[in-house]
């Protein structure tokens, strides 16, 4: 469980960098998506962390979430840099 | 009759998911499944990291004379962190029906790939600083 622990930790920390960061570049929207997809995270693991290990479901709803996070944060950073590249 | 397998786990069944992992072979030692899924854990947060390193090169970019460079290798670093998330998802399926189906585990096959990339993102940088220093 400590390594869930960190590893939401780590995203939601993630999270904040990104929208931190689109904001001091003016990105309000990417600002807006990272936080929304931080919260959405920390709602959709906490509640299935809760329900998992008492019936023996299985990780994988939690894994896939922070999965889908990652991308989403790596597609948001993708797109603070190809909006850089734009003169 | 109880489901319940000797080592208290709950048989596969609708509510466990993906079929495709849960659905095949047996239970293997609880050990193993926790010790795979902490190493999934393990690569998303190495994508997690590349992810923020890339998003912080985007703020060095906005006031750096190369800043379209280093906008494509922020860019690069995003898409590799995106991509170890990915690989983390696909990996830990791969490594929990080899445990159940009693079969060799599957090579890390991010991981040469993932030391090739953070080198090569490395030696880019670098040569831009020394660039930057003296000339």
């Amino acid at each position: 469980m400590l390594a869930w622990n960190r590893t939401m930790l780590a995203a939601v920390l993630g999270a904040m960098l990104v929208a931190l960061t689109a904001e001091r570049q003016q990105r309000p929207v990417i600002a807006a998506v990272a936080g929304l997809a931080a919260l959405a995270l920390l709602v959709l693991v906490l509640r299935d962390l809760r329900s998992w290990r008492h019936d023996g479901s299985g990780p994988w709803t939690s894994l896939l979430h922070v999965g889908i996070a990652v991308v989403v944060l790596a597609a948001l950073g993708g797109a603070l840099a190809i909006v850089g590249l734009v003169p | 009759m109880s489901d319940l397998h000797p080592d208290r786990y709950p048989a596969a069944g609708p509510e466990r998911r993906p079929a495709s992992v849960y659905g095949v072979g047996t239970e293997p030692d609880a050990r193993f499944s926790l010790a795979n899924e902490r190493t999934a854990l393990a690569w998303l947060r190495t994508g997690l990291a590349l992810v923020a390193g890339g998003v912080a090169l985007t703020t060095l970019a906005t006031f750096a004379v190369a800043g379209p460079l280093l906008d494509l290798v922020a860019a690069l670093a995003c898409l590799a962190g995106g991509a170890l998330a990915v690989g983390a998802l696909v990996g830990w399926r791969r490594t929990e029906r080899a445990l159940r189906l009693g079969r060799p585990l599957p090579a890390p096959s991010a991981l040469p790939i993932l030391v090739v990339g953070v080198a090569a993102i490395a030696a880019v940088l670098a040569g831009y600083a020394v660039v930057q220093a003296f000339g």
